[in-house]
C-alpha cells in the first residue's frame, strides 16, 4: 500500500513525523479519512481523535481543535494547539 | 584599618555570594538553552500557520472578521505586560516597565481609559502600587505553556469582541541575545490586516510562482479564517511568554555572570587587604617583642 508523508505539529514543537498508509481526522464536518495522492485540501478539525495506520499498525492521537493540510506533494501535516 | 578578623568575615561573605551567584549563573544558562529549544520547537508552527493565512488570506475583506475590525477613534485599551516573576536579572524588568510608563505617557494619553494586565510578579507588584485596575495572571511566565497562552489570549478577544476594549497591546522584551533584550509594545488586536496583507501579498506572488495547484477548501475559506484568527492570535501571546521566558533567563545569566566577576575582583583586592593587614599585626606583635626583650 502506497504510503504518504505525515506531520503533527504543535506550538511545543513537531509529535509526530513519518510515513503513514492512511489517516482519520474528526474534521468539523464529520469524519475525514485521507489516503495517499490525496487532492491538495485544507480542513478544520474538531476535537477528537487522530487515526493513523504506519505499516500495518494503528495509533491514535487525542487532539484539540485545529488545521489539516495536503500539500501539492501529496505530505499531510496537522496543526493542533494541544496534542496527546 | 579594620582588624584582620574583619577582612576575614568579609572574604568569607564574599566566598559564599560567589557561589550562589555562579550556581544562578549556571541554572540560568541551562534554563535559558531549554527555552531557546521551545523557541525552536515553535518555529516550524509559525511557519506553516503564516503559509496557511498566506493561503487563505488573498481573498480576504478587512471587515470579514470581527477581531480584524479597526476602530478609527479607539477610547479603552488594554496592555498586557510581560515580566519575569523573580528578580535578580539585571534591568530585565525595569526596562520593560519603564518603557511601559514612558508609553502610557505619551502614546496612552490618546485613550480614555488604559487598563493593565500583567503577566509576572515583577510587574504587576510596581504596576498595581501605583495604578488602578490592574489585573494579574498569575503563575504563566516561569513554565510557558500553551494552556496559560490560550486563557490570556481568549480572555483578551471576549473582551475586544465585546467592546469592553477596542485595542490590546503586548508589552515585553524583544530577545536578541543574551546579552540584550529590548522592550517593545506591539498591537496584539486588532489583528492589524495591512501588515499581515501585505507580508501575505509578496509571499502569495511568490507562491504562485512555485505552486498553482487548487486546493480543496472544507469548510469554506472565510470559516476557515474564522478558526485561524483565534489560534494566531493565542500563538501569538504564547511565543511572546516563550521570548519572555528566554529573555528573563538570558538577562539572569548576564546578571549572574557580572556579579560572579565583581565578587571575583572583590575577593582579590580584600586578600590583598587581608594579608597586609596581617603582616602589619606580624611586625606590630614583632616590634613589641623585641623592644620587651630589649628592656630586660
Amino acid at each position: 500500500m502506497s504510503s504518504f508523508n505525515f506531520m503533527i505539529l504543535t506550538p511545543t514543537g513537531p509529535l509526530f513525523e513519518g510515513e503513514v498508509e492512511s489517516l482519520v481526522v474528526e474534521a468539523t464536518d464529520g469524519k475525514l479519512g485521507v489516503l495517499a495522492h490525496h487532492a491538495p485540501m485544507v480542513a478544520s478539525l474538531a476535537s477528537g481523535d487522530i487515526c493513523i495506520k504506519q505499516s500495518g499498525e494503528e495509533k491514535t492521537f487525542a487532539a484539540d481543535a485545529g488545521l489539516l493540510e495536503v500539500g501539492s506533494d501529496g505530505s499531510v501535516m496537522i496543526l493542533a494547539t494541544a496534542v496527546s | 584599618m579594620a582588624s584582620l578578623q574583619e577582612y576575614n568575615k568579609k572574604l568569607r561573605s564574599f566566598k559564599n555570594t560567589l557561589k550562589i551567584t555562579k550556581t544562578m549563573k549556571m541554572v540560568s544558562a541551562s534554563k535559558l538553552r531549554k527555552a531557546q529549544q521551545n523557541q525552536l520547537g515553535t518555529k516550524a508552527y509559525a511557519d506553516k500557520i503564516r503559509e496557511l493565512i498566506v493561503r487563505l488570506a488573498g481573498s480576504v475583506d478587512e471587515n470579514a472578521h470581527p477581531l480584524l475590525r479597526k476602530n478609527e477613534d479607539a477610547k479603552k485599551a488594554l496592555v498586557l505586560v510581560f515580566t519575569s516573576d523573580k528578580g535578580l536579572c539585571g534591568g530585565f524588568n525595569n526596562y520593560a516597565i519603564k518603557y511601559v510608563e514612558k508609553w502610557l505617557a505619551a502614546e496612552g494619553a490618546s485613550y480614555d481609559q488604559v487598563d493593565l494586565g500583567c503577566c509576572g510578579r515583577r510587574g504587576f507588584n510596581y504596576f498595581n502600587a501605583r495604578y488602578e485596575n490592574v489585573k494579574e495572571f498569575e503563575d504563566v511566565t516561569r513554565n510557558p505553556s500553551v494552556a496559560a497562552a490560550k486563557s490570556i489570549a481568549d480572555g483578551a478577544m471576549e473582551q475586544f469582541l465585546s467592546g469592553a476594549y477596542d485595542e490590546v497591546f503586548v508589552a515585553y522584551n524583544e530577545f536578541h541575545s543574551p546579552l540584550s533584550q529590548t522592550p517593545t509594545i506591539k498591537k496584539l488586536l486588532p489583528v492589524d490586516p495591512v501588515s499581515n496583507r501585505e507580508e501575505a501579498e509578496k509571499a502569495a506572488s511568490e507562491e504562485e510562482k512555485a505552486d498553482d495547484t487548487e486546493y480543496i477548501f472544507e469548510p469554506s475559506k472565510s470559516d476557515l479564517l474564522e478558526i485561524l484568527f483565534p489560534q494566531v492570535v493565542e500563538f501569538s501571546v504564547f511565543s511572546t511568554l516563550l521570548e519572555n521566558s528566554a529573555g528573563e533567563h538570558g538577562a539572569r545569566m548576564t546578571a549572574m555572570d557580572n556579579a560572579t566577576n565583581n565578587s571575583k575582583s572583590l575577593i582579590e583586592s580584600y586578600t590583598l587587604l587581608r594579608n597586609r593587614a596581617r603582616q602589619a599585626a606580624i611586625t606590630t606583635e614583632l616590634t613589641e617583642i623585641i623592644s620587651g626583650a630589649e628592656a630586660l
